[in-house]
């Protein structure tokens, strides 16, 4: 919602179909209820949180945030709905709405963050970046940090992680290093025009979207990690351990290690 | 006899470690990541429902004819070779998408 998150979800629970609404605020961000169980659920984990399906998660699906451009390239046959299906647009800012709203929140989010004592400011609320979770951690990566390297690897929860930017670090993407049984380091690089990375081990190039496009490794996918752009306070009032990506090196450029 | 243990003992203990046989890594995919959420129904605000029109079609064109513009943010899902495209600006006032992508995969796109 306002924090300009977006997540995409198997639409489906027990071999039924679910379509969903939007139907109120918590945490900062929307929960959704599901018309035919009448169940609520988180639309930024797709857990069922209150109602018959309680306890359940939906199928969390990966989704590219990326320009028409950059769509066409990556996914040339891709469908979208039919003009005449879609509301006219609202504009949203491409790093989320911190730079409209200051600091602020609309009235009816507040509360819903938890006490105030209780909030999270390490960060300023609307700082927009990459949360990821995977093996139990949590972890936040402002995007105008990662734009500093273009490419981060670490490990989070024991798991061998590249982040790297996508656009014009509009957003991000994170995947798992590890193909087969062996855990590649990875080199920021362009192809074709396009944000890439290669990997040390073999050589192969991989486009943001986690495809490898060239050399032994050619039409393989890196495995999606888990994770969602996103503000920062929605981040924070989930996630209350979460650590914070600090960027604290010089920035990388394409050819050089991260 | 002990002599040529000592020697075999020096020998292996000076091996470099990149001679030993890497752990292959874990495939993520077999990682479960438990539940996150601690969700406080006290704390949540619930409004009637109909607020927001979720986007639900059956009509889909191909993205290179839609004419959005080259700088147009989208939302995309990839599943079983197949892609959905949907406007940013468009789910910004949806917020939901029950769509499907291919023939038969249904989707919910949030924002």
């Amino acid at each position: 919602m306002i924090c300009n998150s977006a997540t995409a979800f198997r639409a489906e629970v027990d071999g039924r179909r679910l379509s969903f609404e939007e139907e109120g605020i918590w945490g900062g961000v929307f929960v959704m209820r599901d018309r035919e169980t009448g169940t609520l659920w988180s639309h930024y984990t797709g857990e069922a949180v209150q109602g018959p399906a309680a306890g359940t998660s939906l199928q969390w699906e990966q989704v590219h945030r990326m320009r028409t451009s950059r769509a066409l390239d990556a996914f040339p046959s891709a469908l979208t709905p039919a003009p005449s299906s879609l509301a006219p647009g609202r504009r949203v800012a491409a790093k989320g709405r911190g730079d409209a709203l200051g600091d602020g929140l609309p009235g009816a989010f507040v509360p819903t963050l938890g006490p105030p004592q209780k909030e999270d400011r390490r960060l300023p609320r609307h700082e927009h970046g990459l949360g990821l979770f995977v093996a139990g951690s949590h972890r936040f990566y402002p995007l105008d940090r990662l734009q500093r390297r273009a490419l981060v690897q670490e490990e989070v929860g024991g798991v061998a992680v590249a982040v790297l930017v996508q656009d014009g670090g509009e957003a991000a993407a994170a995947y798992g290093r590890c193909v087969d049984g062996v855990t590649l380091s990875f080199e920021s690089a362009a192809h074709e025009g396009r944000i890439a990375m290669t990997d040390r081990e073999t050589g192969s190039v991989w486009l943001s979207t986690g495809l490898a496009v060239a050399g032994p490794h050619k039409g393989a996918q890196l495995t999606p990690l888990r994770s969602i752009v996103t503000d920062w306070y929605g981040w924070a009032a989930y996630f209350a351990r979460t650590t914070i990506y600090e960027a604290v090196t010089a920035p990388t450029r394409p050819g050089s290690a991260p | 006899m002990r002599s040529l243990f000592l020697v075999l003992v020096a020998a292996l203990s000076a091996a470099p470690p990149a001679a030993r046989a890497a752990e292959p890594c874990p495939d993520v995919r077999s990682i479960v990541t438990p539940r996150p959420t601690d969700f406080g129904s006290k704390e949540a605000w619930l409004h009637e429902p109909g607020w927001f029109t979720p986007l639900e079609t059956e009509q889909y064109v191909p993205l290179a004819s839609a004419g959005y513009g080259g700088d147009a943010q989208l939302l995309v899902v990839e599943h079983g070779g197949h892609a959905l495209a949907i406007p940013v600006s468009s789910m910004a006032y949806h917020h939901v998408a029950n769509v499907h992508v291919g023939r038969d995969y249904p989707v919910a796109f949030t924002f």
